[in-house]
C-alpha cells in the first residue's frame, strides 16, 4: 500500500471516528429517549446528499477537570451546508452524545463559522439545538463562545432568515440564541428552555416546578410566546421547519419563492357573504374567512396557542407567500390586549424584513380594558403593534369585516399607517366607538336627567333611539368610504381576487422610511 | 416393635452410598456427553476444511486453466475489491439558480 493511500485510509478512519460521535452506547441512549442523533436530524432536513459538513476534525482545547482525556471529533456539534428543495441552507446542529452537546469555544466558534458564510452569500441559518448548556469545565471561554454567537444572531437578524428547532434541552445563557432569531420551534415533552432551572428557583424562590412547568413546549407556546411552534416528535419537527422554509426568502434582497398557484384567483365562496351574525356580539370563525381567500384554503399558523386572539401567519395567494392577521371574534370578541399586541407587531416586523406581503383582515372592538392591562404595559404594547404597521414598507393590504373601533381601527392597518389597499365589506362598522357605548356617552347628561325624573324607561328607551340613530350614521363602511380611508367596499365572496389583485399591482411597490441608524420602537 | 429399633447408623450409610453412587453416574453421563460434543465438532470441522480445500483447489485450478484476460480481469476485481475505502461523495448538486439581488455590488465604484 503506497503512503497516499495510507493516508487516504487514515482520512477515512477519522472521518467514520467523527460521525459516530459520542459513541455507540451515547447514541443508544439518545435513541432510547425517543430522540435523533444531530447527524440523523441533518439528514432528515436536508435533500438526500446535499450535505457538506465542515470542521470535522475540530477539537476542543481545554486541559481543565480531566477535560484533557476527552476528546472528541467535531466537539460537540455538526455544522455545515445542504438544500431544501434546492435552496441552500446552513445548518447546525447540536451533538448531545458528545458531553451532553455542552457550549466549548471551539463548538462555539464552528457555529460562527457557518453564521459568517450564511450572511456571506445570504443563506438561511437553522440551528438544531440541544445542549446542556456551557461546558463548565472551560470557564469564560464558554461564555465568550455563546456572546460570539448571539452578536451574529443579532447582525443577521433581519438579512437572512434565522430559525432555531429545540430538540433538546436549551438552559442559561444559551436561550438568548432562539430568543434572537427569526423563528423557535420546540418539540414536546423532549425539549425545554429556560434562564434557571427547577433547582435555583426552589432555592431562591422556594418553588418547586418540574422542568416542563418550567419551560417546557406547552408552556412557551401557550403562556409565554417564546416558541413559534412545537411538535409532538423530532420528525414532525424537522417537517415543520421545512414547511416554514418554503415560505421564506433566503435573504432580505430576495422575494418569497413563487409556487404554482393550482387554485382558480377568482373562486368565490358564497359562504363568506352569509359568515358575519346579524348580531354584532355573535362570534364567528376567521379561520372560515382566511381558508376561503388563500390558495387551496392552506394556512401556515405561527403562534397558534399564544394570544389566540389575534391570529398569524403564512400562506400563499396566486401563488405569492402572504403574511396573514386576523382579529379572531371566537377568543375574546377579538380584542386586542398586550399578548396578542406584541405578537402581531413581531409577525409584521418579520414579514417586512423578508419582503413578504402582509394582508390583514379586520374585526376588532378595541382593546381589553383593565387594570391587568394597563399594569402589563397594553400601551406599549399596542404602540409596538402600531409601530410595526407603520413602519413596515412592504405591501398591506387591508379588509375590514365587521368592526374596526377606535385606537384598535388605527392600530390594525389603517389607511393613515400607510396601508396600500383598505377594502372594507358592507358588514364594517368603523367607528370611534360601538354604538351603545357612543350612545352612552354623548347622552349621558340627558339620560341622567330622565332617571332623575323618576322616568328609567324612557331614559332607557331614549338611550335605544341614540344607539340606533348611531349605528345608522357610522356602523357602516361607508363614513370613511367616504373620507377615502377605504378604498372600496367589496362584496364578501370576491375578497380572494381583489386581494389578489391588490397584492398584483402592489408587486413593484417602493417606499423608503427617511434614513436613520435605527428607529426607536417601544419595546 | 422391631422396626423401631433399627440400626439407624447403618441406615444413614446405606442412604448416603446411594446418593454418592447416583451422582456419580450424572457426572459419568455429562462427560460422556461433552467429549461426544467435542468429538462430532472436531469432525464436522474436518469435514467442512476438506471440502473448503476442495473448492479452492478446484478455483485455484479453473483460475490456472483460464486465460489471460480472464485472470487480468480477476487480478483488477480483487484489486478494486480490497483498495475500495474511498471518501465517496453524493456526486449530486443539489443547489437550484435562483436569480438574487444579494450578490449584486451597490455601489459601482467598488
Amino acid at each position: 500500500m503506497s503512503k497516499q493511500t495510507e493516508k487516504i485510509k487514515e482520512l477515512i478512519e477519522l472521518r467514520a471516528k467523527a460521525r459516530i460521535g459520542g459513541g455507540e452506547k451515547a447514541i443508544e441512549k439518545q435513541h432510547a429517549k425517543g430522540k435523533f442523533t444531530a447527524r440523523e436530524r441533518i439528514n432528515m432536513l436536508l435533500d438526500e446528499g446535499s450535505f457538506e459538513e465542515m470542521d470535522m476534525f475540530v477539537e476542543h482545547r481545554c486541559y481543565n477537570f480531566g477535560m484533557e482525556k476527552k476528546h472528541y471529533l467535531g466537539d460537540g456539534v455538526v455544522t455545515g451546508c445542504g438544500t431544501i428543495a434546492g435552496r441552500l441552507v446552513y445548518v447546525f446542529a447540536q451533538d448531545f452524545t458528545v458531553s451532553a452537546g455542552s457550549l466549548s469555544e471551539m463548538l462555539a466558534s464552528k457555529i460562527c463559522k457557518v453564521m459568517d458564510i450564511a450572511m456571506k452569500v445570504g443563506a438561511p441559518v437553522i440551528g438544531l439545538n440541544d445542549s446542556g448548556g456551557a461546558r463548565l469545565q472551560e470557564g469564560i471561554n464558554a461564555l465568550a463562545g455563546y456572546a460570539e454567537i448571539f452578536q451574529r444572531n443579532i447582525m443577521a437578524s433581519g438579512v437572512i432568515p434565522q430559525i432555531s428547532g429545540i430538540f433538546g434541552p436549551c438552559a442559561g445563557g444559551a436561550v438568548y440564541s432562539p430568543a434572537l432569531t427569526d423563528f423557535t420551534l420546540m418539540v414536546e415533552n423532549t425539549s425545554y428552555m429556560f434562564l434557571t432551572g427547577p433547582g435555583p428557583v426552589k432555592a431562591v424562590l422556594g418553588e418547586v416546578v418540574t422542568q416542563e412547568q418550567l419551560g417546557g413546549a406547552s408552556v412557551h407556546a401557550t403562556k409565554s410566546g417564546v416558541t413559534h411552534f412545537t411538535a409532538s416528535n423530532d420528525e414532525e419537527a424537522i417537517a415543520m421547519i421545512k414547511k416554514l422554509m418554503s415560505y421564506l426568502p433566503q435573504n432580505n434582497m430576495e422575494k418569497t419563492p413563487r409556487v404554482e398557484c393550482t387554485d382558480p384567483i377568482n373562486r368565490m365562496e358564497d359562504y363568506l357573504n352569509e359568515i358575519i351574525p346579524d348580531n354584532p356580539n355573535m362570534p364567528y370563525d376567521m379561520y372560515q374567512v382566511i381558508a376561503g381567500i388563500v390558495d387551496n384554503g392552506e394556512f401556515f399558523e405561527v403562534q397558534p396557542n399564544f394570544a389566540k386572539n389575534l391570529i398569524i401567519g403564512f400562506a400563499r395567494m396566486n401563488g405569492e407567500t402572504v403574511g396573514i392577521l386576523a382579529n379572531q371574534p371566537k377568543q375574546l370578541a377579538g380584542v386586542l390586549d398586550s399578548n396578542s399586541s406584541r405578537k402581531g407587531a413581531r409577525f409584521v416586523r418579520t414579514c417586512d424584513a423578508f419582503n413578504i406581503p402582509i394582508v390583514t383582515l379586520v374585526d376588532v372592538p378595541g382593546f381589553l380594558p383593565g387594570t391587568a392591562q394597563e399594569y402589563n404595559a397594553v400601551i406599549l404594547h399596542g404602540a409596538k403593534l402600531l409601530y410595526a404597521y407603520g413602519e413596515a414598507t412592504v405591501p398591506k393590504v387591508t379588509v375590514t369585516l365587521r368592526k374596526s373601533y377606535g385606537g384598535s381601527h388605527i392600530v390594525m392597518s389603517c389607511k393613515q399607517l400607510r396601508g396600500d389597499i383598505n377594502y372594507a365589506w358592507p358588514s364594517a362598522e368603523i367607528a370611534v366607538m360601538g354604538a351603545s357605548g357612543a350612545a352612552s356617552v354623548l347622552y349621558a347628561k340627558d339620560a341622567k336627567a330622565l332617571k332623575d325624573e323618576g322616568k328609567v324607561e324612557e331614559a332607557k328607551a331614549f338611550i335605544k333611539e341614540k344607539e340606533d340613530e348611531y349605528t345608522k350614521l357610522f356602523a357602516n363602511p361607508y363614513q370613511a368610504a367616504k373620507y377615502g380611508y377605504i378604498d372600496d367596499v367589496i362584496e364578501p365572496r370576491n375578497t380572494r381576487f381583489r386581494v389578489i389583485r391588490a397584492l398584483a399591482q402592489l408587486e413593484n411597490k417602493k417606499l423608503v422610511n427617511p434614513a436613520k441608524k435605527h428607529g426607536n420602537i417601544p419595546l | 416393635m422391631n422396626l423401631l429399633s433399627a440400626n439407624w447408623a447403618e441406615a444413614w450409610m446405606i442412604t448416603g452410598m446411594s446418593i454418592l453412587v447416583v451422582f456419580c453416574i450424572l457426572l459419568l453421563i455429562v462427560l460422556v456427553l461433552l467429549i461426544f460434543n467435542m468429538t462430532a465438532k472436531k469432525v464436522t470441522a474436518t469435514a467442512r476444511d476438506v471440502k473448503q480445500t476442495y473448492q479452492v483447489s478446484k478455483q485455484v485450478k479453473a483460475f490456472e486453466e483460464a486465460s489471460e484476460e480472464d485472470k487480468a480481469a480477476v487480478a483488477v476485481a480483487l484489486y478494486l475489491y480490497y483498495n475500495d475505502d474511498h471518501d465517496k461523495e453524493s456526486g449530486i448538486l443539489t443547489i437550484k439558480k435562483a436569480p438574487s439581488a444579494w450578490g449584486r455590488v451597490l455601489n459601482p465604484r467598488l
